[in-house]
């Protein structure tokens, strides 16, 4: 019997579906389900412990998953684990943290499983210092970077700087007293305008590339898809994507080997990176370890989704 | 749901980020709150999209609304005034609650 992949995933992500036709296609079963969504009700978790390591299952309501037996884990974009609105405040808080501790705790720690990626190096991988600091490390160029709540250090930062952004450390929706959903775009600023109360939170402010256009790479083991992104009136390039036109590129390799050392440093099979271009030089702005791809046009999807497979059928032991 | 709403008044200045706050953008494509069901494939374990008055089957991607299809960053609707959170960030809908 074959050895089904595990597919850790929301139930509304088409990204999933493509890569899972390709392995259907190919003949390899997989088991599929949302930890924060389906579980307690419709997942029933046994895993036992003992000298030999961990065995047991899980049932989903169309497959048993034996523990012992996965053949790889494709970890993409599943539900966080959220308290149930149908208890008190509490037992809900308190279960849905067991559920994430436990549940989780078990789906990280499958034994010899190959992850694509595994959630706590996508965890870790998320903060943009550490992608800063690990690009810089690997011999990527990187534009000069600032995060404080200093009033002065960003006047300082900004004078050295030909234009200065303003990102977020970390993209979270954001409520508006009058019920509207915000959140933070990249987006280039006039350092005048930043008060005293920046001292109240972490900012990061980056020196503004002039850049001739955007390049999103996305790495699947060792297959490269450079797409070049055209076309965006603003900086931040998922402002506009009615404007946006792609080309697959060729990466130097340079860059690409600069790209593996990352995913290798951070125990990540799978990374979206992002890049301006400025003459001849890739600038490295950040590496989402679960980046979207399923919007380019076709047929990069197709091979993107093809390559995942690919990594996943092949995969054994540890990623 | 948690009560996301606090009565008391701040007693600090919001920080200079939060002034940098922006609507998502309407993208081609979007068509509001239109409805549709999901559920899995019991064999294939892929989403299977219909029309909820219908019943017919929609192409994944076609039907408006889906949290990830068209785009990395899908807006909650068009002027971000719908009442569930954009999911997860944008480009970036993960699996962690931050600590």
């Amino acid at each position: 019997m074959t050895a089904p992949v595990l597919a850790v995933a929301c139930l509304d992500d088409p990204t999933t579906d493509l890569v899972l036709d390709e392995l259907h296609g190919r003949g390899i079963p997989v088991v599929r389900f949302d930890p924060g969504a389906d579980f307690p009700d419709e997942i029933a978790l046994s895993a036992h412990f003992d000298g030999s390591g961990m065995t047991g299952s899980i049932d989903t309501p169309t497959h048993r998953l034996d523990l012992s037996g996965v053949r790889a884990v494709y970890w993409r974009q599943p539900t966080p684990y959220r308290p149930s609105p149908d208890l008190d405040t509490s037992s809900a808080s308190w279960a849905a943290e067991q559920a994430r501790y436990g549940l989780g705790g078990v789906l990280a720690a499958l034994p010899g499983t190959f992850y694509l990626n595994h959630p706590f190096r996508n965890r870790d991988a998320e903060y943009k210092p550490l992608q800063l600091a690990t690009a810089a490390a690997c011999g990527l160029a990187i534009p000069r970077t600032l995060i404080t709540n200093r009033q002065d250090s960003v006047r300082r930062f900004a004078s050295r700087s030909d234009g200065t952004v303003f990102k977020p450390l970390w993209s979270t929706p954001f409520k508006t007293d009058n019920g509207k959903w915000r959140t933070i775009w990249a987006h280039p600023i006039d350092p005048e305008e930043v008060d005293g109360t920046v001292t109240g939170a972490a900012h990061l402010f980056q020196e503004q590339v002039k850049k001739a256009a955007d390049v999103r790479v996305t790495m699947v083991g060792d297959h490269v898809f450079p797409v070049r992104i055209d076309g965006s009136p603003a900086l931040d390039w998922r402002l506009h994507y009615d404007s946006l036109s792609y080309q697959l590129i060729e990466a130097t390799p340079a860059v690409v080997k600069s790209m593996r050392a990352y995913l290798d440093r951070l125990g990540l099979v799978f990374g979206a990176f992002d890049f301006c271009l400025f003459g001849d030089e890739w600038v490295f702005l950040e590496c989402n370890p679960n980046g979207q791809w399923a919007w380019f046009d076709d047929p990069i999807p197709q091979q993107i989704a093809g390559a995942i497979a690919d990594v996943l059928i092949r995969a054994k032991g540890e990623s | 749901m948690q009560a996301t709403h606090d009565p008391s008044p701040s007693t600090r200045p919001r920080p200079w980020g939060v002034s940098r706050m922006a609507p998502f953008p309407k993208q081609s494509g979007d068509s509001g709150d239109a409805l549709y069901r999901v559920h899995l494939d019991p064999v294939k374990q892929t989403g299977v999209y219909t029309d909820p008055i219908t019943h017919q089957p929609i192409e994944a991607g076609k039907h408006g609304t889906s949290k990830q299809k068209a785009s990395p960053t899908a807006p909650p609707g068009g002027d971000g005034s719908s009442a569930s959170a954009p999911t997860g960030q944008p480009d970036s809908t993960q699996d962690w609650v931050q600590d």
